[in-house]
C-alpha cells in the first residue's frame, strides 16, 4: 500500500514518467500481439451468425453512414453559417484544412469507470494536451488528457468527466454533451423552448474554445423534462461505434484556447 | 505451479485487461480478470504467493491502465487484509471465501479508484458509479471467478497431494 501511494505521489508530480515511457517500449508490442491474436475471436463473438461477411459489411456501412452523415452536417453547417455568420463559417471553413496524425488504439483503461484509451501517436508526433481526437468520418471521439513522448492518452465524449459545448445543427440550440457511468451521451442545458427532436444532428458549437466547430458528436435519440423545469434533458447516441474503434485522428492543427472569465 | 508460472501468467493478465478484455465488453463492461485471478490464487494456493503476485499485478496494471502510477497497486493491496479475515478463520469454505473476497474486493477496488479519481477532481457522482459500474462488474467478476478457481485448483497438483499426504 506504501508503494501505491508513493507512485501515486510521483505520478502527480511527473517524476514517475521515466518509468511510463520505458515502460511503454517494452509492453506495448506485447498488448498489440495480444490484442490481434484476440481480435478475430472477438470478431466470431459480436458476429457469431454470418461472421466475416456481416462484420465486414458491417462495418464498411457504418464507416459509410458516419462519412455521409458527417458530410451532410458539414454541408448544413456550412450552408447555415454562410447565412448567419460569416465569422463562424470561417472557422468551419478551417476545419478542411486542419493538420492531423493518424493513430492506432492499443488499449483501454480496464478500471470501468473511466472510458479512456491509449493510442500509439505521443509527443514526438506533434501531439498535446487538449486536441480533439475525430474518426476518419470527422466525428468526434474525445480530447488529449495525457501525453507521453511517443503514446498519449485520449479521453473518450462518453466519459464521465467529459464536457462538450454543443448545438443541435436543425435548431441551433445550445448545450452541453456529457457522458457519464453509463456510457451514455446526454445534453444538458437545452432550453425548454428548444425545438429539438428525435434525429437530430449534434455538433460541437465551439465554444469555450476547447473544440473547433462543427464536429459531429452523434444523432438525438430521446428528450425528456417536464416542462416545469429549466432545462430538457436530451439523449445522444455517439455516430462513431467508441467501443469497436481502432484507428483515430488527432488534430494537431487545433490548440484548445479556454475563454477564461473576464 | 509457482512462481514461473504465477510471475508471467499475472504480468499477461495485466496486459490482458487493458488489450483484449475490452474486445469482449458486455453493456460496456469488462471483469477485473487480475482482481480475480489474485483472488483464487490467494484463496486456493495461500499467501506466500499472493502477496508476490499482488504488488506485480498492481504495478504492471497501473503501467497500462489510463489511472495515475500506483493507483492499480493501491486498489489491490487491501487484499492482504483478506488474508486476515480469513486467518481470523471468519469462513474456510474454499470456492465460498473466494466469492466472498471476489465482492468485498470488487468493491474495494473501485472505490480505491474512485478515491484517486475525486482526488484528481475527475470522479463523477459515486451513487451512479456504484450502481452503474460496481454492482454490475461484481456480477461479471463472479461470473469470472467461477472457471478461474477452477483452472488454478486443477493447476495446484502439489497442494493435492500435500493434502493427501
Amino acid at each position: 500500500m506504501g508503494a501505491g501511494l508513493l507512485l501515486l505521489a510521483l505520478s502527480g508530480i511527473g517524476l514517475a514518467r521515466p518509468i511510463e515511457d520505458a515502460s511503454y517500449t517494452l509492453i506495448s508490442p506485447i498488448e498489440s500481439v495480444l490484442r490481434s491474436l484476440a481480435q478475430p475471436i472477438a470478431d466470431v463473438v459480436a458476429n457469431y451468425g454470418d461472421v466475416r461477411g456481416l462484420t465486414h459489411e458491417n462495418d464498411s456501412l457504418r464507416a459509410e453512414n458516419e462519412r455521409l452523415n458527417a458530410e451532410i452536417a458539414r454541408l448544413r453547417e456550412e450552408s447555415t453559417q454562410r447565412e448567419q455568420l460569416a465569422r463562424l463559417l470561417e472557422v468551419k471553413s478551417s476545419l478542411a484544412g486542419q493538420d492531423v496524425v493518424a493513430a492506432r488504439i492499443f488499449a483501454r483503461d480496464p478500471s470501468n469507470l473511466r472510458q479512456v484509451v491509449a493510442i500509439d501517436v505521443g509527443r514526438a508526433d506533434g501531439v498535446k494536451r487538449g486536441m480533439p481526437v475525430v474518426t476518419e468520418g470527422n466525428t468526434l471521439v474525445g480530447t488529449v488528457t495525457t501525453v507521453e513522448e511517443d503514446h498519449a492518452w485520449v479521453t473518450l465524449v462518453t466519459d464521465v468527466d467529459s464536457a462538450v459545448s454543443a448545438l443541435i445543427l436543425e435548431s441551433r440550440d445550445q448545450g452541453v454533451v456529457s457522458g457519464g457511468y453509463n456510457r451514455r451521451l446526454s445534453m444538458e442545458f437545452v432550453s425548454q423552448d428548444a425545438t429539438v427532436k428525435e434525429g437530430d444532428t449534434v455538433v460541437t458549437s465551439g465554444l469555450g474554445g476547447t473544440y473547433p466547430a462543427g464536429l459531429v458528436i452523434g444523432k438525438v435519440t430521446g428528450i425528456s423534462g417536464q416542462r416545469q423545469e429549466v432545462f430538457r434533458r436530451v439523449t445522444v447516441e455517439p455516430l462513431a461505434s467508441l467501443a469497436r474503434l481502432e484507428t483515430v485522428l488527432v488534430i494537431t492543427s487545433f490548440e484548445p484556447s479556454p475563454v477564461t472569465a473576464p | 505451479m509457482s512462481y514461473y508460472i504465477g510471475l508471467p501468467l499475472v504480468f499477461l493478465v495485466a496486459l490482458a485487461e487493458a488489450s483484449v478484455l475490452p474486445l469482449f465488453r458486455v453493456a460496456g463492461l469488462q471483469p477485473n480478470l487480475l482482481l480475480v485471478l489474485l483472488v483464487a490464487w490467494l484463496v486456493v494456493r495461500g499467501p506466500s504467493e499472493a502477496f508476490v503476485l499482488i504488488p506485480l499485478g498492481g504495478f504492471v496494471l497501473g503501467l497500462v491502465d489510463g489511472a495515475p502510477l500506483g493507483a492499480a497497486l493501491l486498489a489491490l493491496a487491501p487484499m492482504a487484509l483478506l488474508q486476515e479475515l480469513r486467518g481470523a478463520r471468519l469462513s474456510e469454505g474454499g470456492l465460498s471465501l473466494a466469492l466472498v473476497f471476489t465482492l468485498l474486493m470488487t468493491l474495494v477496488y473501485h472505490l480505491t479508484y474512485l478515491a484517486v479519481f475525486s482526488v484528481e477532481g475527475e470522479a463523477g457522482s459515486w451513487l451512479s458509479a456504484l450502481g452503474r459500474v460496481v454492482l454490475p462488474t461484481a456480477f461479471l467478476n463472479v461470473v469470472v471467478l467461477l472457471p478461474t478457481y477452477l483452472i488454478v485448483s486443477l493447476a495446484s497438483p502439489d497442494l493435492r497431494r500435500a493434502a493427501y499426504a
